[in-house]
């Protein structure tokens, strides 16, 4: 039997974060115009095992895939065991950041999904001029919570129910039923082996501190291009969702993803393909045009 | 006889017995007034009637709901039991605890249900 080996490579970078080091892990592959990745909460890079290995993709883009702190392979911060982990907006927005600049990455396209498709947002609102454009996929301007209630969320993480199997149950939900089942059990899995009280914690995150409704969505599409994947089987980040987003942006692209859900990268990346090259080679379009 | 090739059908599932291994407990799906108890022990089956008990939750919704749930592809909303619950097209009653403690068994056991009447419109 052959071995094939992946062209993706797996790396560790120190960086500080709010005064203290964390060691963050990446996995990267391709040449071209940086595409930095981020993963929706509860999970990892791993979301991305597909893109990540694409021949399209990576002749043209540098694809990185960063584990967020406490995600993955990842570290949380020193003396994990006696804090709650709570992501807000702005330590998101400061490790997107740190990531960037210790990589020293130029302008790069950024792609989140869900939470992070939410960042892309924050990002080119605050750092316009750091990237190069977003890629939003279950980009929402909120995720429907009015009050502030975080025990709504408890069965996430207590002692008492598994989180794994709780958070599988539910994240099951927002799958397409389309969707291959190696690859939404591999999603799903991702989910079954987070650490305790993570999830819950970037739901803070999801459900309240990045709450966009009462901002104005200031991005200069010229400056930063902005793209908006939606799939039809969300209804935690539903498609009407980012499709008022980009009426919101003037220029802002907007697509509905028929039988995706709301991990399209991961549930089922051959589908996702066909949304995502255009945008890809638009991007590149417009990247060409601005540099000519 | 439905009901007991229901139960067989259930019990044979190994990936269904495996969840349940240390859940007893009583889920009933109700479809408008229609009651469908399953009597659980220790994962297995032991029987399904149409009491609805006062132990364990129930899974309440509108025939066109479970009808919309029951297609070969469901529409959106209505593909898995947490996206019903989530969207209210269904309700739970009684222990959400024990819902929440085991949604893999509440949702395979809904997955061997649905494959059951599809089965029978076939």
């Amino acid at each position: 039997m052959s071995v094939v080996l992946d062209d993706v490579t797996g790396h560790y970078v120190q960086v500080e974060l709010n005064g203290e080091i964390i060691r963050l892990y990446y996995e990267e592959a391709g040449q071209g115009i940086p595409l930095l990745c981020l993963h929706t909460a509860g999970s990892d890079g791993r979301q991305y095992r597909e893109i990540i290995r694409n021949e399209f993709i990576t002749s043209k883009y540098r694809v990185i895939v960063p584990d967020m702190p406490w995600h993955g392979k990842s570290s949380p911060p020193s003396g994990w065991q006696e804090r709650e982990y709570r992501l807000s907006t702005d330590d998101y927005l400061n490790y997107i950041i740190a990531f960037m600049g210790a990589l020293e990455l130029d302008k790069p396209l950024v792609m989140g999904c869900s939470i992070g498709g939410r960042v892309v947002l924050h990002l080119a609102m605050a750092h316009q001029d750091k990237i190069g454009g977003i890629i939003g996929l279950q980009s929402g301007l909120d995720a429907g919570a009015d009050e502030y209630a975080p025990e709504n969320f408890n069965h996430f993480n207590r002692h008492d129910i598994h989180a794994g199997h709780c958070a599988t149950g539910w994240m099951a939900a927002l799958i397409a039923p389309q969707s291959p089942d190696n690859h939404r059990w591999e999603t799903l899995w991702h989910y079954a082996s987070g650490g305790p009280g993570v999830f819950k914690g970037d739901l803070h995150f999801y459900s309240y501190d990045g709450d966009l409704r009462n901002q104005a969505l200031n991005i200069d599409t010229q400056q930063c291009p902005v793209y908006l994947l939606s799939g039809e089987y969300d209804w935690s980040a539903p498609a009407a969702g980012a499709e008022e987003i980009a009426q919101r942006i003037p220029g802002a692209y907007f697509k509905k993803m028929l039988a995706m859900g709301h991990f399209p990268m991961s549930e089922n990346p051959d589908k996702f393909m066909e949304y995502l090259t255009p945008v890809l080679e638009d991007y590149i379009k417009k990247r060409g045009n601005a540099s000519a | 006889m439905e009901i007991l090739m229901l139960i067989d059908q259930m019990n044979a599932d190994e990936v269904l017995r495996r969840h349940g291994v240390c859940y007893s407990t009583d889920i009933s799906i109700v479809i408008d007034d229609d009651v469908c108890h399953f009597e659980i022990d220790q994962g297995e089956v032991k029987k399904i009637d149409s009491i609805l008990p006062d132990t364990g939750f129930s899974i309440n919704g509108s025939r066109q709901a479970w009808e919309k749930f029951c297609e070969d592809i469901p529409p959106p909303e209505f593909h898995e039991p947490a996206a019903l619950i989530a969207n209210g097209h269904v309700v739970i009653k009684g222990d959400m605890y024990t819902m929440q403690s085991n949604i893999m068994y509440l949702r395979r056991l809904l997955e061997i249900w649905r494959e059951s009447k599809r089965g029978e419109e076939s």
